[in-house]
Parts: C-alpha cells; sequence; structure tokens
C-alpha cells in the first residue's frame, strides 16, 4: 500500500485527535439540576468524576468509537492505494485505429458481445483511461498520469493533448468515428512525439530524442493491418503496448478493386472487371450482383479459393497493387526471398469476376456480394464495408477536337483517320473568341501547335526559356485549364525551363507502360532541332519519354489542366513522315480526351482521398450528398473548381448544381438540376484482409506482440472512498450507542 | 431529590398539626422498652421508689428516713420499724433533633415539612403526657457547631405553642457536619430518654461518627431516614450536571438506564449500611417517604417500632 499524501494526513491528525480529546473534555452542555446530594450520583458514576482528565477517557467506547473514524477519514486524507501492475510512467499515448478494417464485426465488447473492432478498442482505451492513477485530491505535487488520444487512419489526427482530465479524455475517445481509410501508424507516432518535451526534429530521420526525455507509453489499439508499420519509429525510450483487436482467423469477403474499360472500336461494350478476396481458410462460393443505376443487371456466382500460409509474398494484396515499376525494381534486385514471418502469414485467397455490358451512356455501376444460398448479406464475414464497390462509368463518347495555330497538312491528315467525334481547327484568336463565348467546354482535347491562346487566365512572371508565350508585358502565359497537347512550345509556371537547342537529337527511352507512348516506337525518329528542357523536380511533371539531355515528352497532370507536351517541333524531324506519328496521336487524343475527360479516375475515388474536380464556369447553388445522406454547400472557386475535403467513407456522393453541365453529366428531370456521381470505395486488399495481427515489427526495436488487457486493466485501486464510508459507518455505529445509553 | 417547586412553609401550629391528626393523636403516649429515670414528677411511672398513691414494697427502716413513710400498723404487729415504699411517677425525656440542611428542603412533597410535622407531632404526644421535649434543629452555622437553634424541656401543654413557632420558625439551608452536631448533642442532652432523628443521613463526611456519638448515654436513639419519592426514583433524563444543594459541588451524568440501576443499586445498598450500622449499636432505623401521611407514621410506623403506645 502506498499513500499519496502522508504528510497532509499527518499534519490533519496533529490538529483533529488533540481537538477531538479535548473536545471530548469540553464536550457536552449539560443541563444544571440542583440535588439533595451528589453523594449516590458519583458513587454510579465514578468515571464522570472530573478529578483526573484521563479518567474521564478511560472506557470510553464513544470516544472510542469517534477516535476510530477519525482515523479511518485520516485514511483516506492519506490517500493509500495499492498500485497497479502495469501503469508505470506517467505518461500515455493511446494511439487508436480507425482505418477500414477496424469496422470489422470481431471485436470483443462487454459481457462477451460482439461489436466492432473500433468499439471494442474505444472501449478497452475508455478502461485504461478509468483505470489511469489519478492526483491527490489537494493541492499537492502529485498530477496523476497524464494521456493523450491520437486517432489515426492514412493521417493521424490528435483530439486531445496530454491532461489528467479524465473527462476530457473520455469525451476524446467518445468522438472517435469509423472511417474506411487505410491506416498508417507512423504520422500518429510522430504527432505523439512532437508532444513529448525536450525532443528536436532530425532531418530524414524524424523525431529523435534529443537526451532522456520523459518516457512516454504508447498504446497502440489497432488490428495491425498498418501499411507502414516498418516505418513507424516509437522512440528509442518510450516503449509500445500493442493490443490487438479482432481475431487472427476472423472471416471476411471483399471486393478489393473494380474497374471499368471500354472498347476503343465499340465504345458501348464495357467490361467490367472486380477482383474478389477471401480471408478464410475455406473455399467460398458467393453470389457476386451488378447494379446498374440501382437496377440488377446481372449476377455471377463465383468460388473463391480458401486462405493459405506460405504463399509467396507477392501474391499479397498489397504487392499485387504495388506499381510495376516497384515490382521490376524488386525482380532486378532478386528481393523475391520471402522471410519467414511472411511465410506463416494467411495468404488471402484471390479470385475475380468480369462482366459485360452494352451501353453507350454514363452509369452508375454497383456491385455487391451476396450469399449464394440466401441471397441475403454474406455470413462468416466481418466487414460489410468491403462487400460492396461503386463504379462511375463515363458515356461512350467520341473525342471532340480543336487544333489552335498553324493547320498543318500532317496533322490535319493524321487526325483525318482517327474515329473523332469533330476536328475544328480554330486560329488563336477563334479560340480566343470561343473561350470568352464560354463554348471551348465543348472540346475535349486542344492541339496547340506552336501556340498558347490568351484567355485571361492566369498570367506569371516570365520564366527563362519560355517560348512563344511572352507578351508584350514580360509575361508568360501558363495553359488555361483543359486537356492540351501541346508541341513546340513550353508553357509557363509548370517548372519548366528551357535550357537551349539541342541539335540531331534522338528519343533514347520512353515509358511502355504510358498509355500515350506504350506503342509508339521512336527508334526511326531524328529531330534536327529539339530544345533541352529541365525540370523542376518538385513540379509534378512526368517524363514519359526522353532525348540524350532532358525530355522528349512530357505529362503535366493537375487538377484541371492535364497536357502531353511535346517541346520539339515535329516539322524539325521525320516524325511526320513516320506512323509512329500518327499512333502517338491517336494515343494522346484518346488518352487526354476520352479517360482524362471522361474523369474516370476522377471520379472513382478512395476515402482518405479528396474530391477535386471541375465544374462548368458560373453554376451557381452547388451541394454535395454524402452516402450518410447528409448533404452539404460546396463554394466552388472562380474557374469552377471544387474541393471537398477528406472523404471518411466509402459509398455515393453526388455533387448537384444549377447551371450548364459538361460532358458525362446527367440533369436530374424533376428539378432540373445538373448531378455529377462520384464512387469513393475502400478497395483496399490490406483493410480488407481482415485477420488481425497478434504482432508488429515497427521500424525500430523488437516486434511487439499484443498483450491481454485484462493486466494494463488493473489501475491502482484507491482506498479513500472505502476509509470514508468505514468512517461513516463507526460514526452511525456511535450515534446509534450513543442513543441507545442515553433515552433506553 | 429535587429542590420542591413552591412551597408553603407553615407558619403556625394549625399548619403543623390539624384537630383531625390531634384527636388521633391524643391516645398515644411517648414509650421506651427501656425505662429511664426521670427528673421530675411525671405520669410515668418510674423504677424508682417515691411519692405516689401506688404502694410498692416495703423496706425497714433505718435512721435518717422520713419517719413520715413508717408504717405505723406493721410496726404495731411486729414491733419493727418498715417504711412503706410507693412507686415513683416520673416524666420522661423526648428529644427530637431534625436536620435542617439545605438537602431537606428538597422533594415532592418537601422532606423538611414532613419533618417539621413529624416533629410537632411527637413534641404534642410528648408535652400533652408531661415528658420533657427538647427540640434540636441541626443546620448550618457560621460557628460550625451545626447546630442552628435547640428548645429545650419543655414540658406541658402550655409549651406547645413554643414548640410550633420554633419548628414553624426554623429555615433549612445550608450544609453542616453531623460529626460536631452530635457531638453537641451528646454533650448537652441531660437525663435519660428517647431520642428520634430525622434526617436523610447523606452526609459527605458519612453518618458513622455522628451517629457514633448520639449512641448510648441513656438514650433510646431511633433514626428516621426521611427520603422523597424522587430520591428513590429519580425522574431525570439526558446529560445533566446535578448540583449538590449543599456544597454545590457538581457531577456529570448523562442519565441512562444502567445508570440509574446502579443509582438504585447504590441507594438501597447506603440504606442497608445505615441500618446495619444502627442495628450494631441498638439503634433503630426507620426509612420513609415524605409522601407518607403524618397519621400513618404515627399511628403505624412509630407505634410499631414502640416510639408511641
Amino acid at each position: 500500500m502506498t499513500f499519496l499524501t502522508p504528510l497532509l494526513a499527518g499534519i490533519v491528525a496533529a490538529i483533529a485527535i488533540p481537538s477531538l480529546i479535548i473536545l471530548y473534555f469540553l464536550k457536552l452542555r449539560r443541563r444544571d439540576l440542583e440535588v439533595s446530594t451528589t453523594l449516590l450520583w458519583k458513587k454510579a458514576v465514578q468515571d464522570l468524576q472530573a478529578n483526573a482528565p484521563f479518567q474521564k477517557l478511560r472506557r470510553n467506547l464513544l470516544l472510542f468509537l469517534q477516535l476510530l473514524a477519525l482515523a479511518a477519514v485520516l485514511f483516506a486524507v492519506a490517500q493509500p492505494f495499492f498500485r497497479g501492475e502495469t501503469l508505470r510512467g506517467s505518461k500515455h499515448v493511446l494511439l487508436i485505429d480507425r482505418s477500414g478494417s477496424m469496422a470489422s464485426l470481431d471485436g470483443e465488447g462487454k459481457g462477451n458481445t460482439t461489436v466492432s473492432r473500433l468499439e471494442a478498442a474505444k472501449q478497452q482505451a475508455l478502461d485504461f483511461v478509468e483505470a489511469l492513477p489519478e492526483g491527490d485530491l489537494f493541492f499537492g505535487q502529485n498530477k496523476g498520469d497524464q494521456a493523450m488520444v491520437i486517432t489515426f487512419d492514412e493521417t493521424a489526427e490528435p483530439l486531445q493533448p496530454f491532461t489528467n482530465d479524465k473527462r476530457q479524455l473520455r469525451a476524446a475517445i467518445e468522438r472517435i468515428a469509423q472511417t474506411d481509410k487505410g491506416s498508417a501508424v507512423s504520422e500518429a507516432m510522430r504527432v505523439a512525439q512532437a508532444h513529448q518535451a525536450q525532443r528536436r526534429v532530425v532531418e530524414g530521420v524524424g523525431l529523435e530524442s534529443v537526451n532522456e526525455g520523459e518516457q512516454v507509453t504508447m498504446h497502440l489499439y489497432s488490428d495491425g493491418k498498418l501499411t507502414d508499420a516498418d516505418k513507424a519509429r516509437p522512440g528509442v525510450e518510450n516503449t509500445v503496448v500493442y493490443a490487438a483487436q479482432g481475431k487472427p482467423d476472423a472471416p471476411n469477403l471483399a471486393i478489393t478493386n473494380l474497374k471499368a474499360e471500354r472498347s476503343y472500336e465499340t465504345p458501348q461494350e464495357v467490361t467490367l472487371f472486380a477482383s474478389l478476396m477471401n480471408t478464410q481458410q475455406s473455399e467460398r462460393t458467393i453470389d457476386v450482383e451488378l447494379l446498374v443505376d440501382g437496377v440488377p443487371a446481372g449476377i455471377k456466382s463465383v468460388t473463391l479459393p480458401a486462405a493459405s500460409r506460405g504463399n509467396l509474398a507477392l501474391s499479397t494484396p498489397a504487392n499485387v497493387r504495388a506499381s510495376a515499376d516497384e515490382r521490376d525494381a524488386k525482380e532486378v534486385a532478386g528481393d523475391t526471398k520471402v522471410d519467414e514471418n511472411d511465410a506463416n502469414k494467411l495468404r488471402a485467397g484471390q479470385s475475380g469476376v468480369v462482366f459485360k455490358l452494352e451501353r453507350s451512356e454514363g452509369m452508375l455501376v454497383q456491385t455487391r456480394l451476396r450469399s449464394s444460398t440466401t441471397g441475403e448479406a454474406l455470413e462468416q464475414n466481418v466487414l460489410s464495408t468491403d462487400d460492396r464497390a461503386w463504379l462511375v462509368v463515363p458515356p461512350a463518347k467520341r473525342v471532340t477536337l480543336a487544333v489552335v495555330g498553324r493547320a498543318n497538312l500532317f496533322l490535319k491528315s493524321a487526325l483525318e483517320g482517327l474515329p473523332l467525334n469533330r476536328v475544328d481547327f480554330l486560329t488563336t484568336a477563334d479560340f480566343e473568341q470561343q473561350w470568352q463565348q464560354g463554348k471551348a467546354g465543348q472540346y475535349d482535347c486542344v492541339i496547340l501547335d506552336g501556340v498558347i491562346p490568351n484567355v485571361g487566365q492566369q498570367v506569371v512572371a516570365s520564366t527563362a526559356g519560355a517560348t512563344g508565350t511572352v507578351n508584350d508585358a514580360g509575361l508568360a502565359r501558363t495553359l488555361p485549364p483543359g486537356n492540351y497537347l501541346v508541341f513546340n512550345v513550353i508553357p509557363a509556371g509548370l517548372g519548366l525551363t528551357d535550357a537551349g537547342k539541342l541539335e540531331n537529337a534522338t528519343v533514347i527511352s520512353r515509358s511502355v507502360d504510358h498509355p500515350v507512348t506504350r506503342y509508339v516506337n521512336f527508334d526511326p525518329v531524328q529531330i534536327a532541332t529539339a530544345r533541352e528542357v529541365q525540370v523542376d523536380p518538385a513540379a509534378g511533371v512526368s517524363k514519359i519519354a526522353m532525348l540524350e539531355r532532358g525530355p522528349a515528352l512530357l505529362e503535366i497532370s493537375k487538377a484541371d489542366t492535364h497536357a502531353v507536351i511535346v517541346p520539339f517541333d515535329y516539322m524539325d524531324s521525320n516524325w511526320p513522315l513516320d506512323v509512329s506519328f500518327v499512333v502517338f496521336l491517336a494515343s494522346s487524343v484518346n488518352y487526354l480526351g476520352e479517360e482524362v475527360a471522361g474523369r474516370l479516375d476522377a471520379r472513382s475515388l478512395r476515402p482518405g482521398q479528396e474530391l477535386r474536380d471541375r465544374l462548368p464556369l458560373g453554376v451557381t447553388n452547388v451541394r454535395i450528398r454524402k452516402p450518410d445522406n447528409s448533404e452539404s454547400d460546396v463554394t466552388p472557386e472562380q474557374d469552377g473548381s471544387i474541393l471537398v475535403p477528406t472523404l471518411a467513407t466509402s459509398g455515393v456522393y453526388e455533387v448537384t448544381w444549377d447551371g450548364s453541365t459538361m460532358p458525362g453529366d446527367v440533369r436530374n428531370p424533376a428539378n432540373n438540376r445538373a448531378l455529377r456521381i462520384y464512387a469513393a470505395n475502400m478497395l483496399d486488399g490490406k483493410e480488407s484482409d481482415v485477420p488481425a495481427e497478434e504482432k508488429i515489427a515497427l521500424a525500430a526495436g523488437e516486434p511487439v506482440t499484443s498483450k491481454t488487457l485484462a493486466s494494463s486493466r488493473a489501475g491502482d485501486v484507491r482506498l479513500w472512498p472505502y476509509l470514508l464510508m468505514l468512517g461513516l459507518v463507526v460514526v452511525m455505529v456511535e450515534w446509534y450507542i450513543y442513543n441507545r445509553k442515553v433515552y433506553v | 431529590m429535587l429542590k420542591t417547586a413552591s412551597i408553603i412553609r407553615p407558619k403556625t401550629i394549625d399548619d403543623l398539626l390539624n384537630t383531625e391528626l390531634i384527636a388521633k393523636l391524643d391516645p398515644l403516649d411517648l414509650s421506651s422498652k427501656r425505662v429511664f429515670f426521670g427528673k421530675l414528677k411525671g405520669e410515668r411511672r418510674s423504677k424508682k421508689r417515691g411519692q405516689s398513691v401506688e404502694f410498692a414494697d416495703h423496706r425497714p427502716y433505718t435512721s435518717g428516713d422520713d419517719i413520715r413513710h413508717i408504717d405505723w400498723n406493721i410496726y404495731a404487729r411486729l414491733d419493727t420499724l418498715f417504711l412503706k415504699l410507693f412507686l415513683e411517677e416520673e416524666d420522661l425525656s423526648l428529644h427530637v433533633v431534625i436536620d435542617c440542611s439545605a438537602s431537606s428542603d428538597c422533594g415532592e412533597p418537601n422532606k423538611f415539612l414532613f419533618m417539621q410535622k413529624a416533629a410537632a407531632a411527637l413534641g404534642y404526644i410528648g408535652l400533652v403526657n408531661l415528658n420533657r421535649v427538647t427540640i434540636t434543629a441541626m443546620g448550618d452555622r457560621d460557628d460550625g457547631s451545626g447546630i442552628v437553634g435547640s428548645l429545650r424541656d419543655l414540658r406541658g401543654r402550655r409549651r406547645l405553642h413554643d414548640m410550633a413557632s420554633f419548628l414553624c420558625g426554623l429555615e433549612p439551608k445550608g450544609s453542616f457536619s453531623f460529626r460536631s452536631a452530635a457531638e453537641r448533642i451528646a454533650l448537652s442532652r441531660r437525663g435519660k430518654g428517647v431520642m428520634l432523628v430525622f434526617s436523610d443521613f447523606f452526609y459527605k463526611d458519612g453518618f458513622e461518627e455522628g451517629l457514633r456519638r448520639l449512641v448510648g448515654h441513656g438514650y433510646d436513639v431511633f433514626c428516621v431516614q426521611v427520603l422523597s419519592p424522587q430520591e428513590i426514583e429519580p425522574p431525570i433524563t439526558g446529560d445533566l450536571r446535578l448540583r449538590d444543594m449543599e456544597d454545590s459541588d457538581s457531577a456529570e451524568v448523562t442519565v441512562s438506564a444502567p445508570l440509574l440501576k446502579r443509582y438504585k443499586a447504590n441507594l438501597a445498598a447506603y440504606c442497608k449500611s445505615l441500618e446495619q450500622f444502627c442495628v450494631q449499636r441498638s439503634m433503630q432505623l426507620m426509612t420513609v417517604r415524605s409522601d407518607t401521611p403524618i397519621d400513618t407514621l404515627m399511628l403505624d410506623y412509630l407505634r410499631r417500632k414502640g416510639v408511641v403506645k
């Protein structure tokens, strides 16, 4: 037993006990009564004789009881408690995972109920907060243990800085809401360390301890599905306590990917691919249902293979998602060995399903998993968020193209052969006029052949080397919002610098994955005069083909501007004479005009992303309706772009507005409002792979194994309430005895 | 035990003795198991031979005898001088001592009033039967003698008013030493007779020394312990500071059932020790409640004890 405030109790005792005894000497205000003699009374009450003070106290049960009650109260003042076992250290950080997988319904709630992992984690955290040692009741030095609450998914959000106020901590924990995002703990750990005293940032390493600062215990409430555990550094002096949520054999069936493709030749033909996953160690046969605009359009029965141990690491969903480059890099480095941990891990069974549809209009496609026996929701499936996925499929449409600048013969004849809706050849002035009239939006793609039109777009200060774009005021033009194929001009403000001419250049490499250069053979192309372009690495420009010095093709992808830039004049080369020129034009126009203009990617989001899109100019009353049917206003920027901050949950987001529409938007006939649909899907193999991890390997230190929380729940046992209760009981007994003595 | 709320002190003999009581008292006379020699001629037969009409005995004449008592008829027959002896009728000395301390002046009915009435009744009997009646009041006196006043050797019905006025004039107050009072009484009394001591016998310095001094010297001592009903059954409760009426000594008590039980036990033990002390010294003790009617006391209790007949 330990005392929090023994000194205080000593002082109070030194005052209270003598006071009580003195009060006993003086205690009663007695009624005076004259009697004939006190002789017999004195004999009868010898102990009341006032001769010797302590004779008075002799065998006085009431005083004894009062002293007992006082002793109980004094002990209470000293605040004795029995130390719990695991609550060492005075600072705790509660890291609570709220990512998609935490919605799995296999958490242990109170009384053996099944709740979601997040609810279970919150309950455990609340229990922990409840058990935190408190400061003493008075003005002592002991302020009690402090805790901090951080919740994380892909990002970390500190909800409550270090405090010993349990009410605030509880409120912070209860505030945590489920999201459908991925989970990354390293940022949460950095945030936690940023709140630690005596730390400084060391570049590149993150936060490192300067000296032996205050020790912090990090309590990680998660299911271990952390994408960046190998990057998470809890700090040298800090300890991590991991409380695994969920079960290691949790069954789950999930849609991990959903894609749609229209055939190039017959655009009304749509092929839908859905990747499926099974974490159960037995084969499962399920129905995959397809709904188009909410109407069932197909159902397919799929048998998913059982999850198994010891598969190659490459078959894990995370690796499946890894980009081709990374995969190549790994192959080159020979990094295909499977470590022992990986070999023992349960690999989810993977499968897929393909639907074919014929529909030229845009549509909202939904796939959902159904039990093959009942046709209802799946049984033996802990996570329901990933049983559905939505996809916005743009309408089948041929590209409307504008060529601004010289109407080059080669260009003209090359475009004539393409399956385009229309090609308009415009002068710069024509385009600028159309822009002013708001008609420029009809073009899915614009080819700028050596010019950049002045459409009042934001001008930036002249940057060296920007060619043909400098106006009289010495300012350079950047690209206006839209999709552009740019020849022979380097727009300003995009991080590109003209470093001079380059004679007799050849294209030495191209990206084989990029849709623009995938089928283009640059080998025969000789460029008489090219330009050497220096690219600012921070500008977000990707080089898709390279000259000996500098890029031959660049792609710029911003929220409202998408452009492929050819920085040299194709007329200064033999390219127009080669078939690759036509292939390049076709793939560029298709890429820019169809895929990008259709915003196929922009309208398929993942929770955690922000919704960023462009609406037609001059629209009003823009509102967004979220999957939970809540609506809010969105204010578009001057150029029509909208930004909805991070989407938390998966589902369909509907943006409606009054005003003109863009290609692909639909109009609600009921209220004549334009409607654009966005689908946010979890589609995250890592999150859907729900079996909880018992062990997490962090970047530093030993792997952290989950601990049962029973011991950490055993906080300090505070005795003062019981002592006060005892004191009260003793006082009541004393009162009873007193009354019995006097009146019975 | 509690101070009498409001007391009406007797002012005349009528307040002490009403006619009904007097009628009941008239046939009574004092008696003693022992027969004492009186000083004056009285109405009591004495063992002494003296001048009365009642013949007792003859004895031979010796020179110096009063020739008036020679039985001439015997001389004529026997030619020897014999004196005729007659029974002497003598008076009896009655000494009534009453406790006039403050402690007597309490109870409901008042203990002192009871003692006054009892003393008056006894005195009446004594006076009408031509006994010598002495009344002494023990009480607080500056000289420490413990005797407030004394009325000596009253005789005859005529002195009834003197006795009554003496008794009515007594005012109970203060405390005294029973020992010194008893000493003074013992030294001052003359002759032989009956002594009745009315008191509660609650003396802080003990009753033993005093009683030891009163016993003997030819007196038949009767102790009458007068207790108020409140002393026998205290009607008190709660936290009290009990103050002694006599010496202002205080006792703090929390009256409770066990305490009352102990008090009663102590009272019984005290009375018992007093009785035992008296019996051992040929004294008689009577404990009476102050609510006892005087005629019951006189006609029943005292008669049974042989004080009156």
